[in-house]
């Protein structure tokens, strides 16, 4: 139908949030965007935060990132400009309570699905929420530190796996060069500033996208492509990004140098991120050992 | 047919280096029995003129088992899988005007054309819708007639109004919402091709054969079209 997957960028940090209130690991959370936000706390409730630190107030108080924490009725959150990583998520027990566009409740702002919130707008909880406390939920807890990602590094690498298009590229050059995040950078995909990257060839047949592709366009430049992509396109692909350096990527900003190292496919399945999370002590296993 | 791996969690099926309607059936049969396959491993399965790109998820199931399956579904031609083709065509109604094609005047002038001769070359012409994507609802049509084939545009504009219709290279199609466009646009349909509301499936869909019926200005505006 040409629907884009959309969704939350950091997955890793999303389903850590979630995981802080033993919600459900796919339960809607709020995906906050550089920051300088205020909510109220409307009816008593537990949140976690996790992903970017936006340093977030409540009645004076500091609120630790990658922990849950008990909020009461009239409470005011205020979240700072992110200073480390640039998307963070807010949870709420069980999840909000979201209207579905196809069986989902993600929001993609391209395809005109669902609408990012603006000043007034009032979030509701699952209907249980003031009923039903989740046992040991009401404590404030932080994830331990070896499990927790951090985004300040100044360069990073992103892990992909050649595809079937490798040929009409120079490889070795575009392992070899160093990249810079420029300012053209969103959920859609991300834009590489560097030696331009010319394929021998420049028109395919469109076809479907993955999720990671590296994408290279007329000019040379390299666009790895993310959440909200286009189901399908024409452009040549050096190959694809893991999934879980997408993840790590979407929390960095323009600026931050970036390196493509490439893995043969039995090194990346060690670093494969299953997409449906049965098994959370592995999950967090895979998650520690991907930082 | 090659089977190609596209990341870890995806492979892609090849059926031709070309664009043929032979290839797209093939194409579009390997599809359906896909779609067939209940099984919560597909993440997206999404056809296109001579692939399908398939996302799996690789807690159920393995890649080797995964391509082991494929080469079954699609080698085998049995009889029962192969629907009867639709004779069926979607009529699209279709305002050509200067004031939403925003290209007729310029296409005239490069191909020497009146405005009717490019309106008879996009009208007369059965579509094969060959892939959706790009945007929701969004139909890549061929194979537009030989006089009206045209490039894309060098700088896509920042926004083309939903129902706009575009050619570039030998496709058609139309902008089923708002959105940045680099084909030339032609004409408007007063249509809705695609509604998030309704959560329904688009208006067009791939394997649909589809026409353009040029309509009046009049009659556009009846059928609930903007002119801005």
């Amino acid at each position: 139908m040409g629907i884009g997957n959309s969704g939350a960028a950091d997955r890793i940090s999303y389903y850590l949030t979630n995981l802080l209130l033993y919600n459900a690991t796919n339960s809607a959370t709020l995906e906050i965007i550089l920051g300088l936000l205020k909510l109220k706390v409307l009816v008593d409730t537990n949140i976690a935060l996790g992903g970017a630190d936006m340093q977030v107030m409540c009645e004076g108080k500091l609120l630790s990132n990658w922990s849950r924490h008990r909020v009461y009725t009239g409470d005011v959150l205020s979240f700072a400009y992110a200073q480390e990583g640039q998307i963070a998520y807010l949870a709420i027990e069980q999840g909000f309570s979201c209207p579905r566009i196809f069986d989902s409740v993600s929001v993609n702002l391209r395809e005109g699905l669902g609408r990012a919130l603006m000043e007034g707008d009032i979030l509701c909880g699952m209907d249980s929420l003031q009923r039903q406390k989740i046992q040991g939920c009401s404590v404030t807890a932080t994830l331990r530190s070896s499990v927790i990602p951090h985004f300040k590094q100044s360069s990073i690498t992103l892990r992909y796996v050649a595809g079937y298009q490798e040929k009409y590229f120079d490889k070795q050059a575009f392992n070899n060069t160093q990249f810079v995040i420029s300012n053209r950078y969103d959920k859609m995909g991300y834009c590489f500033e560097g030696a331009p990257i010319i394929p021998a060839r420049m028109h395919f047949i469109s076809e479907g996208i993955t999720y990671g592709a590296i994408q290279v366009t007329h000019t040379g430049t390299p666009i790895v492509l993310l959440n909200e992509r286009q189901t399908i396109g024409g452009y040549p692909k050096i190959g694809t990004v893991l999934p879980i350096d997408c993840y790590r990527l979407v929390q960095y900003g323009a600026g931050t140098k970036v390196r493509f190292q490439e893995l043969s496919f039995s090194e990346a399945y060690d670093f494969l991120e299953p997409n449906s999370l049965k098994e959370i002590p592995d999950f967090l296993y895979r998650v520690s050992m991907a930082y | 047919m090659i089977i190609h791996r596209a990341g870890v969690n995806a492979v892609i099926l090849y059926f031709a280096n070309s664009i043929s309607l032979r290839t797209h059936r093939q194409v579009l049969r390997c599809y359906k029995k896909l779609l067939q396959i209940k099984t919560v491993a597909w993440i997206s399965i999404i056809p296109s003129y001579t692939s399908i790109l398939i996302h799996f998820d690789p807690l159920y199931l393995h890649e080797e088992e995964l391509i082991d399956r494929l080469k079954q579904i699609c080698t085998d031609s049995s009889p029962s899988f192969s629907e009867p083709e639709s004779h069926e065509i979607k009529l699209i109604p279709a305002l050509y005007d200067t004031q939403v094609g925003w290209d007729l005047d310029r296409i005239s002038r490069q191909k020497r054309l009146t405005k009717e001769q490019i309106i008879y070359f996009h009208t007369t012409t059965i579509y094969h819708v060959y892939a959706v994507g790009f945007l929701p609802g969004f139909a890549y049509m061929a194979r537009v007639n030989a006089h009206i084939v045209l490039p894309r545009l060098k700088t896509p504009r920042p926004f083309v109004p939903a129902g706009s219709i575009g050619i570039a290279d030998q496709q058609t199609a139309v902008y089923p919402m708002r959105s940045a466009g680099g084909w030339n646009i032609i004409g408007r349909s007063p249509l809705k091709f695609f509604d998030a509301k309704k959560s329904g499936k688009p208006l067009l869909q791939v394997g649909m054969r589809v026409r353009f019926i040029a309509i009046s200005c009049e009659v556009f505006k009846q059928l609930g079209g903007s002119l801005t």
